[in-house]
């Protein structure tokens, strides 16, 4: 079968079905946009002015289960605090700028990892000291807002100019707001290399001083940092001071500290990154290496190892202790030829005991919900009451009540995850809904559009058995998801004799149903 | 913070006059249309330049950027270019950015009329402009100048400058937003180029980049170039979301194929 024809059809149709593709900024945002119960602070290291509740961006819980030993605490005692903290972030940072280095030029020489690493650590010196997390004398988390709440966080993400992906959430989250940094900072190193006051590309200590002033100052002023005479000089010559100086190294007991949390994993997007978390733990849960191709996260049990393809199920796993269970992966740990029993998420993760709805079916809020860009990230708006949705993915935490995130896509085509609630208290936020006829995903009836029909399997993914053409409406008896990326089998009732599942397109990282099947659900 | 704060940070392009030069005042255009003309984007410290350059004296224009919103796009936007050089775009002292971001607003809004007066029917050629502007070391306009350039033909010069763009772009959502005018050019017959471009970006580009395109390549995957991205994929770091979301269009490309 021949691929060429659905080039054309497959853009169309996934530009019609993406969500947040647009870069575009609106109007500048205010003064201390979105800056609850602000506080001021001191020019000292985690507790740099001002701070706003960080709840406006994202959940606080998500804080405290991903970076809790990266919030700075007010009332604790600055004395111990303040060298606490600047070991955790001094770890945080060290590895996000030599790991970031090390991707996106594989061959740079030992020196120029150690000096573009000392760089952002001046560099996040100079923006903020520092400064992300607090949680201040009010009790609440707070994060870093400098010149008039416009710099958001660490590096100073500027709402004026990055809008749509600081609503998103990605200054808010820390390495979010690392990894944006790290993006711009290195583009102007790397122009540093070739601008004519840069005498040499090995003169590391001068390429920084260039990229901090485009970095300050945008890109024209790359070489601000050579005219002292500049009306932003002071601030090229504090870069310089911070770079030089390295006065964190005097307070920080051990600079080779292991992270709290697994920085490379988290700036590569992993899905099994290490993770601080809390609580007692029962069975430890560690990473393992499954095959070739496969990491998985694995608990023991009295039957042997039990995996799930990604640390967000942990929470499913059918063992009793799953309430006591910490996302703390211990130790990696080849699984190669030893027993161990590998779990679909949707199999696992649809046990009654959890309550949680499968992807495929419709929902109804029963509360205004925000709708965010992750689960529990930026927040993109809000899902009115009474409004109903599809569920596409789904996140349960491994919390004492398994709260639980879905990914829907609403009637009116938004998407975004919704907070849900836990085992209890599920039913407050969302209640099971009819299908309607906007769906994606066909529950009732299903009009094949794939041009070259679609195979029909005695299981998903199993064997072949027969053909439905295009243009075929099948009559739709259940839904199937599968993997991680959510694909979605039908099961479609007997025509001309067979009967089975057909694939229907994945739910995840980009929907691809509507290059597989139309819904026609009936109201 | 401390006046310091992210500006937005693509990089500048250095190839002297390299866009430009190839489109200024291409096309006819009748005599009230605005002409497409400028220079090319030299940022500080570019190759080229003295090495003192940034440190000279601005000189300032005798028109706020707010007043120039109202004037002829292509002025404007010659003026804006070269005010954003010298630092010299009339914006207050207050915050070290201040000029970038005066300049990028009125940019993009003379950008953004242009294309209006493209879509309204002005039988005049912005496509040099467009990619001209794509040149800039600035993700909005960019983004911007993108827009121009698809109220026009498609063709090599804007191919070159759309690529030449997004290798000093950090926007993950201009990348997803550009895959589908890649699409179109590889369905041109540019597949080779832009199966090394998005290669090259997968596997050194920014991260977020390299996501992006991770996510939305579907399109893009071809009988051709399916082995490429699968070896690509291969030598992207595990557990990665650029090579996860890179092996599920593969999966997903050949379900296509054999029909699910």
């Amino acid at each position: 079968m021949r691929i060429g024809w659905t080039l054309g059809v497959v853009a169309a149709c996934l530009a019609s079905f993406s969500a947040d593709s647009s870069a575009q900024v609106r109007s500048p945002p205010p003064d201390y946009w979105k800056c609850v119960n602000r506080v001021g602070g001191s020019w000292v290291f985690g507790r740099a002015p001002s701070a706003c509740d960080a709840s406006g961006f994202g959940d606080d819980k998500v804080v405290w289960s991903k970076y809790g030993p990266l919030v700075f605490g007010d009332a604790r005692a600055s004395a111990t605090e303040t060298p606490r903290y600047l070991e955790e972030m001094h770890a945080v940072i060290r590895d996000a700028s030599a790991h970031y280095l090390r991707r996106r030029k594989p061959r740079a020489s030992p020196i120029e990892v150690v000096v573009f690493r000392r760089a952002i650590l001046a560099l996040a010196h100079q923006e903020s000291y520092w400064t992300h997390y607090r949680l201040a004398s009010d009790q609440r988390l707070k994060m870093m807002r400098g010149d008039s709440g416009h710099g958001h966080g660490l590096m100073q993400i500027d709402d004026r100019f990055h809008f749509a992906r600081i609503l998103a959430g990605e200054a808010w989250d820390l390495t979010g707001n690392l990894a944006y940094a790290l993006d711009i900072y290195y583009a102007e190193w790397e122009r540093a290399g070739r601008a004519s006051c840069v005498a040499r590309v090995d003169d590391y200590e001068t390429r920084a001083r260039a990229a901090y002033s485009a970095y300050n100052g945008g890109p024209a002023q790359l070489c601000r940092w050579t005219d002292p005479n500049h009306k932003w000089a002071r601030n090229d010559e504090g870069f310089l001071q911070k770079f030089r100086g390295q006065t964190w190294g005097a307070r920080i007991a051990d600079l080779k500290k292991p992270a709290a949390f697994d920085v490379a994993c988290e700036l590569d997007g992993g899905s099994n990154c290490l993770s601080p978390g809390g609580g007692a733990v029962a069975a430890a849960p560690y990473r393992a290496f499954l095959d070739e191709r496969e990491v998985g996260v694995c608990v023991d049990t009295a039957s042997g190892a039990e995996c799930v393809g990604e640390a967000r199920d942990l929470a499913c796993l059918p063992i009793a202790a799953v309430k006591a269970l910490r996302f703390d992966l211990g130790a990696d740990r080849a699984l190669d030829g030893a027993s161990f029993r590998r779990i679909d998420r949707h199999e696992m993760c649809a046990r009654p005991a959890l309550g949680i709805l499968p992807v495929g079916a419709w929902v109804r809020a029963r509360t205004d919900i925000n709708l965010r860009a992750t689960a529990g990230g930026g927040r993109l708006g809000v899902v009115q009451t009474g409004e109903a949705a599809q569920v596409l993915d789904f996140e349960a935490r491994a919390d004492e009540s398994l709260t639980r995130h879905y990914r829907v896509r609403t009637e009116a085509g938004r998407i975004g995850w919704v907070f849900a609630g836990g085992v209890e208290t599920q039913a407050r936020y969302v209640e099971e809904a009819p299908p309607r006829p906007a769906g994606l995903i066909p529950l009732s009836r299903a009009r094949i559009v794939a041009p070259n029909g679609i195979n029909v399997r005695r299981t998903p993914a199993g064997e072949e058995i027969g053909w439905v053409p295009n243009d075929a409406v099948a009559e739709v008896v259940g839904v199937v998801a599968r993997g991680a990326n959510n694909e979605i089998y039908l099961r479609i009732a007997a025509r001309d004799g067979v009967e089975g599942f057909i694939y229907s397109g994945r739910a995840s990282p980009e929907l691809t149903m509507p290059l597989w099947v139309k819904s026609e659900d009936g109201p | 913070m401390r006046r310091g704060r992210v500006i937005f940070g693509a990089a500048l392009i250095v190839i002297s006059g390299m866009v430009v030069g190839i489109f200024a005042g291409r096309g006819a255009m009748p005599p009230s249309a605005p002409r497409a003309t400028g220079p090319a984007f030299r940022g500080g410290g570019g190759a080229g330049r003295p090495a003192k350059a940034a440190a000279a004296r601005p000189r300032r224009v005798d028109r706020s950027p707010a007043a120039d919103r109202g004037s002829d796009p292509l002025r404007t936007l010659e003026r804006m270019g070269e005010c954003w050089r010298t630092d010299s775009c009339g914006a207050s002292d207050a915050d070290p950015r201040a000029n970038h971001f005066e300049a990028v607003a009125v940019i993009k809004d003379s950008l953004n009329r242009l294309r209006s007066l493209k879509r309204s029917g002005v039988d005049s050629d912005f496509s040099g402009v467009a990619g001209k502007w794509l040149a800039f070391p600035d993700d909005h306009v960019r983004e911007a100048a993108l827009g121009l350039a698809r109220e026009h033909k498609r063709s090599e010069e804007i191919l070159r400058a759309l690529l030449a763009g997004l290798r000093e772009s950090l926007s993950a959502p201009l990348f997803a937003a550009a895959l589908a005018d890649l699409g179109a050019y590889q369905r041109m017959g540019y597949d080779r180029e832009i199966a090394a471009f998005l290669v090259e970006t997968l596997r050194s580009g920014p991260l977020k980049a390299g996501e992006a395109i991770a996510a939305g390549i579907l399109p893009l995957l071809t009988e051709g170039n399916e082995a490429l991205f699968a070896e690509t994929a291969a030598s992207l770091p595990g557990g990665s979301r650029a090579r996860r979301d890179l092996e599920s269009a593969l999966e997903e490309f050949e379900r296509l194929r054999s029909g699910g």
